[in-house]
């Protein structure tokens, strides 16, 4: 007897569990040589195909169109973790793998899903609780520059080994430059990206200011100590919203009615230059008219079509786009110590710097170079991350130890806690401090150490009471992770950890999966049952 | 179909339904899954959406969701308890029919156990003042049921402020959509609050205006703040630059005066050192948001009309059609009001507000699923705190009534001397499904936990039974309340319902439509 709509598929029972876990884990063991600074690279053949490389969870996971339900959750998790802070992806994807790989045995021996999501939930509150506690370097000035390099430096390290000391700098410059007086105001969109193709990353440098990837209209190229009157409409002639038809009855009239534009348009032009502007920015259109007037008196004109960008530019300059045609106030008007126009590479550049200017610009962007168009959306990525590691900082100035050595502590002191209750939630409490272990294993063995080794004498370390060790891959050995500057966010882990948590308790609480017929065309049948065979 | 076929058919129908429903009843039912046909993941508890998203095919279990669901759309919960009623009445009913009794003779006991079983229910009404904490106590297990204790724990106290915001005691009636759900998808679950006040899903659409006003004077009005287009098709002749211009400026004039007058009500009123915020159901150009942020004032367009209402119950005042007479009587006031950013999505906060009537539920969530599943929960979990109002009583939960009415039925059955005896059992029998599913659920022996229960009934206790220990509890004490209303609902359908699928004695297939031949 069919119940369900034809096509559709329906899993129930422990097996569901089951299968949701192996999926899971198939997608974390493909995102598990992507940790740390000796990781690997994946080259994703899109279903357009486009073709990227990429050690960055997000993009991988963005372009693996992952169709599995259950590991699609696991997905989503470490999608919010980069939309919160940005960083830890690969942490949420490879930790969430390796506690229902953990969690896995106990469900053989028919362990009630209640109790060992109940323990999961306890071993994560206690984390939580613990976490605080092994904060180890906190950074006390999110404006000194080489301070916060150093913490943006573990970052960029484990996504884009060996272009962290050229990238890292730049960022915390770029973001130190715009930092407002509430430093929790920071907005990381503000500091912006300009890719221009060709170079090399060494060429890359900080704008502190705006920069366009187009010409100007006129003939005028360079500016210094510019002055700007911002249009958020068209510099032309008043189009109203009626039709209107021009009615001519002479020849008179005919010859002056476009000398009365003229006239007008050029009103308008000398109100505007004689309040000291020498650029007309519009973000629609300039007419011809009025551009041959702006010529006239040498004024620069910046056409910016994207709504987004010219409220960006204001920012820079601190100008206020006007909705009507006429000369701006002084307060309207905005300040720029260089506008200019350069050719990067075959690209058209402008480039609205405050270097030397009096006013401090709100935006700051990052003129990055690079030899393929591939590398330059992959720093972007990256310099994204560094910016969100930056943003972190102005929220929670609290640091972990980095490389293994928190998760390897947590994963110490959880066991502790595991042996001390007396319920059957003691399993999920071992099986996630078990888990913990992972990352110190992974990072182990993508650096090519024996990880077996690595882990037992991680452990006796940490029960000799060094906090602080972790492996250190890059000198092939384990150390004081502390000590050698390696650092992860606190905010960053307790967000992985909530959102670990929420993925793990969803994919063991559901018992049935229903799926309809996936919409679209119809796909061969065949071809859709061993996709769920292989999951 | 042939008369047996035809029964059985129906009946395996029900009971199938039940089997899919059943495990996610109670407080620790697991969840569903379910993958729409793009890929989109959706996770409940909740067996009303499970039923309508589920694309039943088969006749009987479609229409067996649809008297389900239509119970949900009328007082909001009660689904799954209804799809097990009925699929365990079926059951026994079988068991009977095997017997060779009649279904008519079933279905006349069924109505007689109908009729008892309403008295009991009556009998059994709560009538509870109506105040926080009895409130909490419906709210908790409503949610109870379709969340996760850690989260019912935030939102039973968020659903039950809710309704006491926009309850007004001389209202009988509650009006729930007075209470706007929004959702934010970022953070947590767990971070989803109540706001006193109202929360708008859209920014103002001008970089100058302040994100952040407090001590404001709020105009809501309906009036249009752009350029119409008139009806009739017009157009203008001119024959120099200036007329051109003079139209143009006599075209902005209509508007312009409009802003004109909203700006001098705002100086007038903020004197103080107060602010003014605008919230206006149409449109507002750019020329005019102009205007206004250069006044330093918020002006927000294109709300949504029922967000007018809430406004007008949650700051005071009155949505103004026109601007011809405005007086400092119709602004509505409010201590703060803020925009926040998320994305690309803006947000406006309308707080501190005197005396709300209507407030928001900001719903966070890191997914949509997530957000989705507690949009559910709350819809229920307010629907249910309005029956309680609305009924002025409550019913005890986690089975207790079920386990007091099948024992009043049972007594009741012994008294009977006609036929109809066998139709009252089995309802009285069938009625146990839902303590015992959520003993299974709970991972406990049916059979015993329904035993213990039953005898402490017998020794004149009104019991429920504990899901986390498996023991009798008093369901009075830890504040586990059903709806009256519910109940009655389920009590009713179920049982017309099941009469209905037992008196069916054949089924025909008409052939499709446009199909060359009808297929078997």
């Amino acid at each position: 007897m069919q119940l369900l709509k034809e096509d559709t598929r329906r899993m129930m029972g422990q097996d569901v569990v089951f299968k949701n876990i192996s999926a899971i884990n198939e997608l974390s063991a493909i995102h598990r040589t992507c940790m740390g600074p000796h990781g690997q690279s994946k080259l994703v053949v899109t279903h357009l195909g486009r073709t990227l490389i990429s050690r960055r969870t997000s993009t991988i996971v963005e372009n693996l169109a992952v169709e599995h339900p259950a590991a699609k959750l696991v997905v989503m998790a470490a999608n919010h973790q980069a939309t919160e802070v940005g960083d830890g992806t690969t942490f949420v994807i490879t930790l969430a793998g390796e506690i229902l790989e953990k969690v896995k045995p106990f469900l053989e021996m028919r362990l009630s899903i209640k109790d060992l999501v109940e323990g999961l939930d306890m071993a994560m509150r206690k984390t939580l609780e613990i976490l605080p506690e092994l904060a180890v370097f906190s950074v006390p000035n999110v404006v000194d520059i080489p301070t916060a390099t150093r913490v943006i430096k573990c970052v960029i390290g484990t996504k884009m080994n060996g272009y962290e000391h050229t990238l890292a700098p730049l960022v915390a410059q770029a973001c130190a430059d715009i930092l407002p007086s509430d430093p929790k105001k920071f907005l990381v969109e503000n500091v912006r990206v300009a890719k221009v193709l060709g170079g090399n990353i060494a060429d890359s440098s900080v704008i502190r200011g705006f920069c366009l990837t187009r010409d100007t209209e006129g003939t005028v190229k360079h500016i210094r100590n510019a002055k700007l009157a911002v249009f958020g409409c068209a510099v032309d002639k008043d189009e109203g919203e009626t039709k209107g038809t021009i009615t001519i009855s002479n020849a008179d009239e005919l010859k002056n009615y476009s000398v009365g534009e003229e006239q007008r348009m050029k009103q308008i032009i000398d109100d505007v230059a004689r309040t000291g502007a020498n650029v007309i920015v519009t973000g629609a259109t300039f007419g011809e008219i009025a551009e041959h007037f702006i010529e006239a008196h040498g004024m620069m004109a910046i056409k910016v079509p994207s709504k987004f960008d010219l409220r960006r530019l204001c920012l820079a300059t601190g100008a206020t786009a006007l909705v009507r045609l006429g000369a701006p106030t002084a307060e309207e008007m905005g300040h720029c110590a260089a506008i200019d126009a350069q050719e990067v590479g075959g690209t058209r550049v402008l480039v609205l710097s405050q270097e030397g200017g009096s006013a401090t610009s709100r935006i700051s962007t990052i003129l990055v170079r690079a030899a393929t168009q591939n590398t330059l959306d992959e720093i972007e990525k990256v310099i994204e991350d560094g910016v969100n590691v930056f943003k972190t900082m102005t929220r929670d100035q609290r640091f972990l130890a980095g490389a293994g050595a928190c998760e390897m502590e947590l994963s110490h002191r959880l066991e502790g806690y595991g042996r001390s209750i007396p319920g059957l939630q003691q399993y999920g409490v071992r099986a996630f401090a078990e888990a913990l272990a992972v990352v110190p294993k992974t990072l182990a063995e993508n650096a090519g150490m024996n990880f077996n080794d690595v882990l037992s004498n991680l452990r006796s370390a940490h029960t000799a009471g060094k906090a602080t060790w972790g492996v250190l891959s890059m000198e092939n050995t384990i150390g004081d992770a502390a000590a050698a500057g390696i650092y992860d966010s606190l905010l960053a882990k307790e967000w992985a950890f909530k959102f670990i948590t929420e993925a793990v308790r969803t994919v063991l609480s559901v018992d049935q999966i229903i799926m309809s017929k996936p919409a679209g065309g119809p796909k061969p049948r065949d071809q859709q049952a061993g996709d769920a065979g292989d999951d | 179909m042939a008369q047996s076929t035809a029964l059985q058919f129906n009946i395996a129908a029900a009971k199938g339904l039940m089997e899919v429903l059943r495990t996610n009843v109670g407080p620790t039912g697991t969840l569903k899954m379910l993958v729409g046909g793009s890929g989109d993941i959706r996770i409940t508890k909740d067996g009303a959406r499970l039923l309508s998203e589920m694309q039943i095919q088969l006749p009987t279990a479609q229409m067996l969701s649809r008297t389900a669901t239509a119970v949900d759309d009328e007082v909001g919960d009660g689904t799954s308890s209804i799809i097990l009623f009925i699929g365990e009445l079926c059951h026994i009913a079988e068991r009977y029919l095997n017997e060779r009794v009649h279904p008519r003779i079933l279905v006349d006991g069924f109505q007689l156990a109908l009729r008892k079983a309403l008295e009991v229910l009556d009998s059994m009404k709560l009538a509870l003042p109506m105040n926080r904490e009895t409130l909490l106590g419906v709210a908790r297990t409503a949610l109870g049921t379709k969340l996760n204790p850690e989260l019912t724990n935030v939102m039973a106290p968020i659903v039950t402020d809710a309704v006491q915001i926009v309850h007004r005691p001389e209202n009988r009636d509650l009006d729930l959509h007075m209470v706007e759900i929004m959702h934010m998808q970022h953070r947590l679950a767990t971070d989803t609050q109540l706001v006193r006040g109202l929360v708008l899903d859209h920014g103002c659409r001008h970089p100058d205006m302040p994100r952040r006003l407090t001590r404001c004077h709020i105009l809501i009005c309906n009036v249009s703040l752009e350029y119409e287009k008139s009806e009739v098709n017009s157009t203008f002749a001119f024959s120099s630059a200036e007329q051109r211009e003079k139209l143009v400026e006599a075209e902005r004039k209509v508007t312009d005066d409009r802003v004109r007058k909203i700006i001098a009500l705002k100086r007038k009123v903020c004197e103080d050192g107060s602010t003014f915020v605008v919230i206006n159901q149409k449109g507002i150009d750019p020329l005019s948001l102009d205007s206004f942020a250069k006044e330093g004032m918020m002006g927000l367009r294109r709300a949504k009309k029922r967000n007018m209402e809430r406004l007008a119950l949650a700051c005071g005042g009155v949505c103004c059609n026109s601007v011809d007479e405005l007086t400092p009587e119709v602004l509505g006031y409010a201590g703060l009001v803020y925009e926040q950013t998320l994305g690309e999505e803006k947000y406006t906060f309308v707080e501190e507000v005197r005396e709300p009537h209507s407030c928001t539920i900001l719903v966070k969530g890191p997914n949509a699923h997530t957000i989705g599943q507690l949009k559910d929960a709350l819809r229920d979990g307010l629907r249910a705190c309005r029956n309680a109002v609305v009924d002025g009583g409550v019913v005890l939960g986690a089975g207790a009534f079920e386990l007091a009415c099948s024992e009043a039925l049972m007594t009741y059955a012994r008294t009977l001397t006609t036929t109809a005896v066998s139709g009252v059992k089995a309802v009285a029998e069938a009625l146990l499904i839902i303590p015992k599913v959520l003993a299974i659920n709970s991972g406990f022996d049916p059979i015993e936990c329904l035993v213990k229960l039953q005898e402490e009934h017998a020794q004149g206790n009104k019991v429920g039974l504990d899901v986390v220990t498996g023991e009798p509890i008093d369901p009075q004490s830890g504040a586990i309340f059903d709806n009256y209303v519910v109940k009655r609902q389920i009590l009713n359908s179920a049982i017309v319902m099941t009469s209905q699928l037992l008196l069916v004695d054949e089924v025909l297939k008409a052939g499709k439509a446009g199909a060359p031949a009808p297929q078997q």
